[in-house]
C-alpha cells in the first residue's frame, strides 16, 4: 500500500507540482488548498506525513501545526514546512512548534524534497 | 480576484512603524519573487524527466537554459534577501561550537562538481594546528566560504590550481583561498566588496554572477567580529583571506 503524503499549500502549480512529483514516485499524494480542506483530508484518512506551507488564506501554517502537535490522534505523524520565508525567526518558530524540518522551496528540487519525504518515513 | 493572505508576522524588534513596514516588505516581496520561480524550477524538473512526454534534443537544451536563469534569479533574490538583512542589522547569529577545517571540507565537498568539471586541483594545508575550535554560524560562515571559493573556480582556468590555507594565528584563525586566475585589475580592487561591483576582466568570463557575493561574504565575516582582505595581481590570481576570532569577544 504506498504511503500516503498530505500537501497543503495554496498556490495550485506549486501544488500540483508537488503532487505529481510524489505521485510519480510512488505515493498518494493528497492535495489541499487551505487548512480547512487538508483537514478534512485528514480526517478521511491519515496520511504518513504532512508538507505544509505557510502562507493559506484563513489559518496559516503555524496554526495548523499548532493544531496538530496538540491533537493525541495526529502530534506524531512528520509534518514539513515547505515555505518560501526562510527568516530565521520564522524558522525557528516552526522547529519549535514541533516541525520536522523548515524547507525553502525555493532552495530545493523536487527530487530532493522527495528524497527527504522519504528519509521521514524511514 | 485575489484573496488577501494572512503573513505570519516575523518576530523582529522595530523601533518604529516605517522600520517594520520595510522588514515586512522584504520579507514579503521575497517570499512573493521565490514563488513563480519555483513553480519554474520544478515544472522545468519534471518535464526534464522526461516522463510527461519525450523531448528532442532543443528542447532538453532550452529547458536546461531555463533552468538555469532561473537558478540565477533564485540565488539573487537570496542574495538580494542577505543584503537587505545586513543593511538594517536584522542578520540573526546562531553561534555553536565549530571545527573550521570540517566546515570548510564540507564547501569543498559541495563544490567537487565545478573543480572536477574544469580539472581545477584544490590543495587543502592546516598550518600552525591543530586549530582550537571557533564559536560561529556554522551556515553563514559555510556561506562566506562558498562565496569567496566559488569565485575562486570561476576565475580560474581549465588545468588550473587553488591552494586553501587555514591558519592558527594564536588569537584568530585564517583561511586564505588563492587562485591562479585572472587577478583583479589594480585600478578595481578598492571597489571589489562593494555591491554588486564586478571587475571588468571578471564580465567577459563570467557574465552571470550578481556581484553581491564578497560583500555579502565581508558582511557576515564582520558580523562574527572577523576581517576580510585580499591580494591581486592581474594576470596572476588573487587570495581572498578572512579571520576569525578563537573566542566570542
Amino acid at each position: 500500500m504506498s504511503k500516503r503524503i498530505l500537501v497543503i499549500e495554496d498556490e495550485p502549480a506549486l501544488l500540483r507540482a508537488i503532487g505529481e512529483a510524489l505521485t510519480m514516485d510512488g505515493f498518494q499524494a493528497m492535495t489541499a488548498v487551505d487548512a480547512e480542506q487538508g483537514m478534512a483530508l485528514l480526517r478521511d484518512a491519515r496520511p504518513n506525513l504532512i508538507l505544509l506551507d505557510l502562507i493559506l488564506p484563513g489559518k496559516n501554517g503555524f496554526e495548523v501545526l499548532k493544531e496538530l502537535k496538540a491533537s493525541p490522534e495526529y502530534s506524531k505523524i512528520p509534518v514539513i514546512i515547505l515555505s518560501n520565508l526562510g527568516d530565521e525567526e520564522e524558522i525557528q518558530q516552526g522547529l519549535k512548534l514541533g516541525a520536522a524540518n523548515f524547507l525553502i522551496k525555493a532552495d530545493y528540487d523536487l527530487a530532493g524534497i522527495v528524497g527527504i519525504v522519504k528519509k521521514y518515513l524511514k | 480576484m485575489t484573496k488577501s493572505k494572512d503573513l505570519p508576522k516575523p518576530k523582529i524588534e522595530a523601533s518604529s512603524t516605517e522600520e517594520r513596514l520595510k522588514t515586512d516588505f522584504i520579507t514579503l516581496s521575497s517570499h512573493q519573487l521565490r514563488t513563480p520561480l519555483s513553480a519554474i524550477k520544478w515544472f522545468a524538473e519534471i518535464l526534464l524527466t522526461q516522463r510527461k512526454g519525450k523531448l528532442n534534443k532543443n528542447q532538453l537544451e532550452y529547458i536546461r537554459e531555463i533552468q538555469r536563469s532561473n537558478e540565477r534569479a533564485i540565488a539573487l533574490v537570496s542574495d538580494l534577501l542577505q543584503v537587505s538583512r545586513v543593511s538594517e542589522g536584522k542578520l540573526h547569529l546562531d553561534l555553536a561550537e565549530a571545527d573550521l577545517p570540517t566546515l570548510i571540507e564540507e564547501v569543498i565537498d559541495s563544490n567537487r562538481s565545478f573543480l572536477t568539471n574544469k580539472g581545477i586541483v584544490l590543495h587543502l594545508e592546516i598550518l600552525n594546528g591543530p586549530l582550537p575550535n571557533i564559536f560561529v554560524d556554522k551556515a553563514k560562515i559555510r556561506r562566506v566560504a562558498q562565496n569567496i571559493l566559488l569565485n575562486a573556480i570561476k576565475y580560474t582556468p581549465k588545468g588550473g590550481q587553488i591552494n586553501v590555507i587555514l591558519k592558527n594565528n594564536s588569537d584568530d584563525v585564517i583561511c586564505a583561498i588563492s587562485d591562479n586566475g585572472v587577478g583583479i585589475p589594480a585600478d578595481q580592487q578598492n571597489k571589489i566588496f562593494e555591491r554588486f561591483y564586478r571587475a571588468t576582466n571578471v564580465l567577459r568570463i563570467e557574465p552571470d554572477g550578481t556581484g553581491l557575493g564578497l560583500f555579502i561574504a565581508k558582511s557576515l565575516v564582520e558580523a562574527h567580529r572577523g576581517k576580510v582582505w585580499f591580494e591581486s595581481e592581474e594576470g596572476k590570481g588573487t587570495t581572498v583571506s578572512f579571520s576569525l576570532p578563537f573566542r566570542k569577544k
